[in-house]
């Protein structure tokens, strides 16, 4: 039980699924850009919301539904970010045209990094793969001073447009991001429904038979990696949009542990969750912002290990559940964390570990 | 040719501690089979309290050099019984991501304490120098290496002579055999995690008056530290301070003869590299119990 942590009921959740509570979600997140559409500066932070969703959406792809854990989502955002704004400033393309190129450029760098590292069967090699590839990110961005700006990173990035109505004003632009989230989102749960989204299932409950019923796992571990590349560089395509302005330093890793964190909290193994803790935790880090930074990092690491502990399906596993059923689930992962400590073991076989 | 030896001198120097950093890591993973991502937060520790205690408290290096490595180890073994002992029947995933969580907090506990301003300790255990084809090599270097190999011997008579560390070393092996034998495993443990808070707390320590103290020394190492536990193979001991010593090499070459921006980019993609083509390191072909 307490070894399947990050993984209980994705799938069932999602077969409960009607129409019905469907139409609810959407219902739900369009309030939700309502409510932002009328206040500028809620504006941005629906704009941030609707970005950290969409990479989320690709962190819930390969480290929720195949379980592989994947440190460095914001390093792909940043090349999506950094694709979209130095073709736009340095190139004068049009935005619209950025975005196919930012996703093509970000899911074949993943694609790339992908194939070495996931032909290893187990072990922790992707975490550790994905976080230093988001350094090197990091360091060559700072280095590449030419193309990139180096430390001061790029200003002055333009708005997009159609015709002559340009969408500068936050209000608008959150519509656009809003619409492609959306996009995205429905783009990844046909992915998740489809035979794929049940060959990284099967990689997630067992590799080991998955592979006995004829599925290539390194093939799928690879597909997967690629499209939560591709959905981070649609991702920061919007983020360079977000303030027109990008730096290096905003890819490093800690923020890639922050989505990370986000889909954990909100329930990494299904989309719902993962946009969902995107959402609630960009809004409510967005309140806390006077505490400083710090507090707001350590509140993050607080909840983390609480969420991992008690509550190992995230915060969308309490939605639709009777009181009863959650004070059962629980009193379940209480048992599991504190039954061997009560314990009393004859004093002569001290069996443990 | 001076600047050659100089930089395979500092090379050696730093490699070494990135070796005993990530004999710490390995040490980990070896006896649980989990990546432990706070091993980086004891390097941090061990460097502030060694600041603090030189500084603050103005007392002779050598004693604050056993009081911040004692405090270090006592964190180590408290972050055990507090929070990892409750995860230990869980997936490796979860282990991992705790773990993070739990450097995340420590890191801003610190910065709130310590405040985010990097600190320089001007320490030199020695003055002496000596001229090797027109460059200073300064005896300092050796000190450091010293102390690092005389902590390694001390760790290698703890594990083959007490019974405590043989005890240790059977738990690490097989815990369920361990157990069966009579041997503790939650004390071994705990053990495992003061040993490998204590070998973090060392590098920090020799690693700080090089770089300045910060809340960042555990980052800019750590990864480096990963590094080099992953070409040795991880959970090879001898293997970790030999990638320490190859990574150390690497870098003080790469920025003197390639670039010294690229620096960390060379080290990494080759780390990447390594991880691809021998996941079980570069000493070992296939995985072995070792």
């Amino acid at each position: 039980m307490s070894n399947k942590s990050l993984s209980l009921n994705g799938g069932g959740i999602m077969d409960k699924m009607t129409k019905h509570k469907d139409l609810i979600k959407v219902i739900i997140f369009l309030a939700f850009i309502a409510f932002c559409y009328f206040d500028s500066y809620f504006s941005i932070v629906g704009i941030r919301s609707c970005v950290n969703a969409m990479a989320v959406i690709g962190l819930v792809l390969i480290s929720g539904y195949t379980r592989q854990i994947h440190l460095g989502q914001m390093a792909f955002v940043g090349l999506g970010a950094y694709t979209s704004a130095i073709l736009m400033t340095k190139l004068g393309w049009n935005f619209w045209l950025t975005i196919p190129c930012a996703i093509i450029v970000a899911g074949l760098i993943g694609a790339l990094l992908g194939i070495p590292t996931l032909r290893l069967r187990d072990g922790p090699y992707l975490a550790l793969v994905t976080q230093i590839f988001g350094e090197v990110i990091y360091v060559l961005i700072i280095n590449l001073e030419p193309l990139t700006g180096g430390t001061f990173g790029i200003n002055g990035i333009p708005a997009p447009s159609v015709g002559s109505v340009s969408f500068a004003n936050p209000s608008l632009l959150l519509l656009v991001t809003a619409a492609f989230t959306m996009l995205a989102f429905f783009v990844a749960n046909k992915i998740a429904k489809s035979k794929y989204g049940r060959f990284f299932i099967s990689i997630r409950e067992s590799e080991a038979a998955a592979q006995s019923v004829g599925v290539n796992t390194m093939k799928y571990k690879i597909i997967a990696f690629t499209l939560s590349s591709a959905f981070a560089g649609l991702a920061g395509v919007f983020y360079a949009q977000c303030f027109g302005v990008i730096n290096a330093t905003e890819f490093r890793w800690s923020f890639s542990l922050e989505l990370l964190s986000m889909a954990i909290i909100g329930g990494i193994a299904s989309l719902e969750g993962g946009v969902l803790g995107a959402i609630t935790l960009t809004v409510a880090l967005e309140m806390l912002r006077p505490l400083g930074s710090a507090a707001r990092m350590i509140a993050y690491g607080v909840l983390v290990i609480l969420v991992l502990a008690f509550l190992p399906d995230g915060i969308i596993s309490l939605i639709g559940k009777r009181w009863s059923e959650i004070k059962l689930m629980f009193s379940d992962r209480i048992k599991v964390f504190t039954d061997d400590r009560k314990k009393k073991r004859p004093k002569k076989a001290k069996v443990d570990a | 040719m001076g600047l050659f030896i100089l930089q395979i001198v500092n090379g050696l120097v730093i490699g070494m501690l990135y070796g005993l950093a990530a004999l710490g890591f390995s040490m980990i993973f070896k006896a649980l089979g989990y990546m432990n991502f706070a091993h980086a937060d004891t390097i941090m520790i061990g460097a502030i309290v060694y600041y603090l205690l030189i500084t603050a408290l103005n007392m002779p290096f050598y004693l604050a050099f056993f009081l911040a490595l004692i405090l270090t180890m006592g964190y180590g073994v408290f972050t055990e019984k507090i929070l990892f002992v409750r995860f230990r029947r869980t997936s490796p995933i979860t282990f991992m991501l705790v773990a993070m969580s739990l450097s995340t907090v420590v890191k801003n506990v610190t910065l709130l304490l310590f405040g985010p301003l990097p600190h320089g300790l001007s320490m030199n255990y020695t003055d002496a120098y000596f001229m090797v084809g027109g460059m200073k090599i300064s005896l300092n270097n050796f000190v450091i290496l010293g102390i690092a190999l005389l902590i390694l011997l001390i760790l290698q008579l703890f594990f083959t002579k007490t019974k405590f560390g043989l005890s240790i070393r059977m738990a690490q092996d097989d815990p369920d055999t361990a157990s069966v034998m009579g041997v503790n495993v939650l004390s071994t443990r705990a053990a495992t995690f003061g040993i490998s808070a204590g070998l973090g707390c060392v590098a920090g320590m020799l690693m700080g008056p090089m770089f300045s103290i910060s809340t960042e020394l555990g980052t800019q190492i750590s990864l480096k530290s990963f590094i080099s536990a992953v070409i040795g193979g991880l959970g090879n001991f001898v293997g970790s301070v030999c990638g320490g010593l190859i990574v150390g090499v690497v870098e003080s070459l790469g920025a003197t003869y390639v670039s010294s921006g690229y620096k960390d980019v060379i080290v990494y993609i080759a780390g990447i590299i390594v991880l691809g083509f021998f996941p079980y390191g570069i000493f070992r072909r296939v995985a072995t119990k070792h």
